[in-house]
């Protein structure tokens, strides 16, 4: 690939470069050109009239998969593997393929790196929009608050240490994504924006296999678009800056053989930027709208905080405060949305899924359980004084309670456990004060 | 159009001069602004950093110390003074006088015949490149021998999100990761060298400006309190990187060929070169390799770390239940409402207890830096509540002899001269009294099983305690590794 990058129009490559060519060409269309029906399937099945960000989101974000293995490790990769393969065998049997034995390579590679840009800058502009309106890593829930540092998988660690920044740290991250993904729209400023993502890609690219966020194949994919798009002027930025020789600026100009291509490239330019401005917008309202990731349907009404389990009997047999009890509840969350969590001395089944930027209905919205190890998290919905309870990891963990409410601070639930054993939980809400909202900037005496 | 001598542009980097090797009266104006800026946050006039400076008692403290000069002509007392804007009021003073000394430079040039400082603006872009080199490695360093994040502690892992400072987050995700750590640090390290030669300045530049703007906005968010300092790094960065801007722009941006023409001294008597190249690369051994060695040594055998290094208690370390607690020899039962009763107690692997109840302790909002002694490597509570009291302790004859870890102590982070507590120690009421003749508990300890740990004696309210402590093996959800579920 290095060998084949300074050249003007009208220079002729040596045929193991063109070979090199070929081989670069074929395997990053294939990494690119969506030949997946599902694809167009997912664009199709867009609801233009109930239409979400995350459906534009997702149409930044694919990635041909050519072969699923295993979503960790080398095996992850299995795709490019396969994708290089046949790059290999479409680099010798070219020529056959070829009628026309005088093709202007420099014309092609051109035509590739303008492919590669937009699909490089389509990606940047997909997470950054959602960054600028902090959607995909929200301020933690309460019940984050509420688990032990070492109960969280090393993925949710990342994402609620970046969800609690200021200074609109995440937002400015955000538009820098953003700000480089415009630049690459452009010919001569896309080295720049390639600088810019190769920056930030190499970290994200180190964080993805850091804390297993699970990006690690389109983020490495992200960044080999980066290095392609930079390998075209490293040569004469190598002369400018480190040789401080004569540097050649870049005096390609491309040829078009259909007449009318000035407009398609002008349109396509358009639709590009019409797409990135509606997506924005779009993203923009759903933050503002709505509570994602976190469910939209309020809570009970007044009962958001953290609960102490002051009493806590089961088939009439009261079971006192313990840390050892695998029984017990040890406290409750109730959140500002309709989903209660619950801690008590045992290990609970772990969403190990990836946050997922996919459309998702209220129910299915189950962002704070997922990668959390110290909680149950149910779903609930109260009809009059029942409080019916679906718990997000195991569905098939159901429970209803009766619920009453004597005075403002204390929730009594009566009920049946999904073991069929009877429950009889009275819940005071405790005064918390978190260091989290205290900072460092005062002297801080907090429990 | 094709050279370019001049490169000192700062306001108009896309106009090339009408006669390379004059500088226009504006260039010369703000070339004696600037580098009398950067200067005046370079070169350390603080009495009180060189005092500290030949006060060091190794050689290594000596290197270290002069890695991390951070000018400090006002300090305002306020809380923006040390977290927000005006925390920067140092670099508005040093560019208030740069602004004046200029002018006055101006005026008193304005006969001169002088067309250019191409010298003058090498030397000066020299001192600031091995300012940055030499600062940056120093930190490279600490994330290399991943110490600046050590891993989280037993009781940090026990301890709930919410109960968390954010600067203290913000350290302890990337001591989760300690590979990641180490990458960051070669990363600065990289740019820091690049940096000390002229063909690669340019690009350590653009690396060095990238990384501390990170750096430097998560600790504004994070209130990390070193934006100021990280900042420096970029403000510096981008110095270095002005001259290319134009030629950059020329060649990117308009597509014209470009033949740089930058100005380097030339060395025409022997002695010079050989001076010039001795110094060069004196410095360039002492503060890499040199200084990479003996924070290998000052990590790995003194032991000048965030986390203490006696060994606790053999066989000791965990998460230990409070099976039993008797205050004056009434049985308590367990309640997360009580604030004397013991809830847990974790036993580091080194000589740390720390028990929690439910109480409001004064928290430790150090920063938690490398201190000589254990009982001051304060950064497993650094940030960190939910009830926990950290006791040092010393075992002897079936004894413990216990501290309170939390008692203010200066960090030693970077070489910096000013204690970077976060809280001063006069804010502390009563602490600080104590602090000369520390109150140590002495508690027996018995251990009948190998997880059993029986503790008893007399707290600091003089009550007797006896605490019975049973090892439970804690499998913490942070060390599963994904790609091993099925």
């Amino acid at each position: 690939m290095s060998n084949a990058q300074q050249h003007t129009s009208g220079q002729s490559w040596s045929s193991i470069q063109i070979v090199w060519f070929r081989i670069v060409f074929v395997f990053l269309l294939l990494l690119t050109i969506p030949l997946d029906w599902r694809y167009y399937q997912r664009i199709f099945s867009i609801n233009l009239f109930h239409l979400h960000y995350q459906d534009l989101f997702q149409l930044t974000n694919y990635v041909p998969r050519l072969v699923h293995i295993s979503d960790w490790g080398i095996a992850s990769y299995a795709g490019w593997g396969i994708a290089l393969l046949v790059a290999i065998i479409f680099a010798f049997v070219w020529d056959t393929l070829e009628k026309d034995g005088n093709r202007d390579y420099n014309q092609l590679y051109y035509r590739l790196r303008v492919i590669v840009r937009y699909r490089l800058a389509l990606g940047l502009i997909g997470y950054g929009v959602i960054k600028l309106f902090p959607v995909q890593i929200p301020y933690p829930a309460l019940s984050d608050l509420q688990t032990a540092y070492g109960d969280f998988l090393p993925w949710k660690i990342y994402y609620l240490s970046t969800g609690v920044a200021s200074a609109h740290y995440e937002q400015t991250l955000g538009a820098i994504e953003i700000l480089a993904g415009l630049l690459l729209f452009c010919r001569r400023t896309a080295v720049v924006g390639a600088g810019i993502a190769l920056a930030l890609l190499i970290n994200i690219v180190l964080a993805n296999f850091a804390y297993q966020l699970g990006d690690h194949v389109y983020s490495l994919y992200l960044l080999l678009l980066a290095v392609f798009v930079l390998a075209y002027d490293t040569p004469r930025l190598y002369s400018l800056l480190v040789k401080e020789k004569l540097a050649i600026a870049d005096h390609f100009k491309p040829v078009f053989k259909y007449r009318n291509a000035t407009k398609w490239r002008v349109a396509l330019r358009a639709i590009f930027l019409v797409f990135v401005i509606f997506y924005a917008s779009v993203t923009y309202a759903g933050y503002h709208n709505s509570n994602w990731p976190y469910p939209d349907t309020p809570g009970l009404a007044n009962a958001y905080g953290v609960y102490n389990v002051r009493e806590f009997r089961i088939n009439k047999n009261v079971l006192p405060y313990s840390a050892t009890d695998t029984t017990r509840w040890q406290d409750v969350v109730f959140e500002k949305w309709n989903v209660l969590s619950i801690r008590a001395n045992r290990h609970f089944p772990i969403d190990f899924s990836s946050p997922s930027l996919d459309y998702q209905t209220d129910d299915q919205r189950t962002y704070e359980s997922k990668g959390n190890g110290g909680r149950a998290f149910y779903t609930y919905t109260v009809t009059d004084s029942t409080l019916k309870l679906v718990n997000n990891t195991v569905p098939s963990d159901v429970e209803e309670f009766h619920i009453s409410r004597p005075d403002k601070s204390t929730i009594v639930l009566d009920g049946i456990d999904n073991h069929a054993d009877s429950l009889h939980v009275v819940l005071d809400k405790l005064n918390k004060e978190y260091l989290l909202d205290k900072g460092r900037r005062k002297p801080v005496t907090v429990n | 159009m094709t050279t370019l001598t001049s490169s000192l542009q700062e306001t108009t980097p896309a106009v090339a001069p009408a006669n390379p090797g004059v500088w226009t009266a504006w260039e010369k104006f703000l070339f004696r602004v600037f580098s009398i800026f950067v200067l005046l946050l370079i070169i350390p006039f603080d009495s009180v950093w060189l005092g500290k400076l030949f006060q060091v008692k190794t050689f290594f403290a000596f290197l270290n110390t002069l890695t991390g000069y951070r000018a400090n002509f006002y300090e305002v007392h306020t809380e923006s003074g040390k977290w927000g804007l005006e925390s920067y009021a140092t670099w508005a003073i040093a560019f208030g006088i740069a602004l004046i000394l200029g002018g006055v430079w101006t005026f008193f040039a304005r006969n001169s015949k002088r067309t250019q400082y191409n010298e003058l603006y090498y030397w000066v872009r020299v001192i600031v490149r091995y300012r940055i080199a030499i600062g940056i490695i120093a930190f490279g360093f600490l994330k290399f021998f991943p110490m600046q994040m050590p891993t989280p502690s037993l009781s940090n892992l026990d301890t709930n999100f919410g109960d968390y400072n954010t600067y203290k987050i913000y350290w302890q995700v990337v001591g989760v990761s300690i590979w990641y750590e180490v990458v960051l640090g070669i990363v600065e390290i990289l740019g820091g060298i690049l940096l000390l030669f002229r063909q690669t300045a340019a690009i350590g530049a653009v690396i060095i400006a990238g990384v501390l703007y990170n750096i430097a906005h998560a600790n504004i968010a994070y209130d990390g309190g070193v934006h100021v300092y990280s900042s420096l790094f970029v403000l510096f960065s981008l110095f270095v990187l002005v001259q290319y801007i134009p030629n950059l722009w020329k060649l990117l941006i308009k597509g014209e060929d470009v033949k740089p023409n930058l100005y380097y001294p030339v060395f025409n008597k022997k002695w010079k070169r050989v001076s010039y190249y001795w110094a060069k690369y004196i410095i360039i051994f002492t503060f890499t390799l040199l200084f990479g060695i003996l924070r290998y040594d000052v990590h790995y055998h003194v032991g000048q770390l965030k986390e203490p290094i006696t060994p606790g208690l053999k066989n000791a370390a965990g998460y230990y239940n409070v099976s039993e607690f008797k205050l004056n020899g009434q049985d308590v039962p367990y309640s997360p409402l009580d604030s004397v009763r013991w809830q847990s107690v974790v036993f580091e692997k080194w000589s740390t207890l720390i028990y929690k109840v439910n109480k409001a302790f004064p928290i430790s909002l150090a920063n938690g830096g490398p201190n000589p002694k254990d009982v001051d490597r304060n950064y497993e509570l650094a940030g960190i509540a939910g009830g926990r009291r950290f006791l040092f302790y010393n075992a002897k004859n079936g004894k413990l002899i216990l501290q309170d870890k939390d008692r203010p102590s200066v960090d030693e982070d970077g070489g910096s001269a000013k204690k970077t507590v976060a809280v001063k120690p006069e804010s502390k009421k009563g602490k600080g009294k104590h602090h000369k003749d520390d109150k140590k508990l002495i508690w027996a300890y018995t251990r009948s099983t190998p997880n059993r740990i029986i503790i008893s004696g007399v707290n600091e309210h003089k009550d007797s305690l006896y605490v019975v402590l049973d090892k439970v093996d804690k499998n913490y959800p942070i060390r599963i590794n994904r790609a091993n579920i099925h």
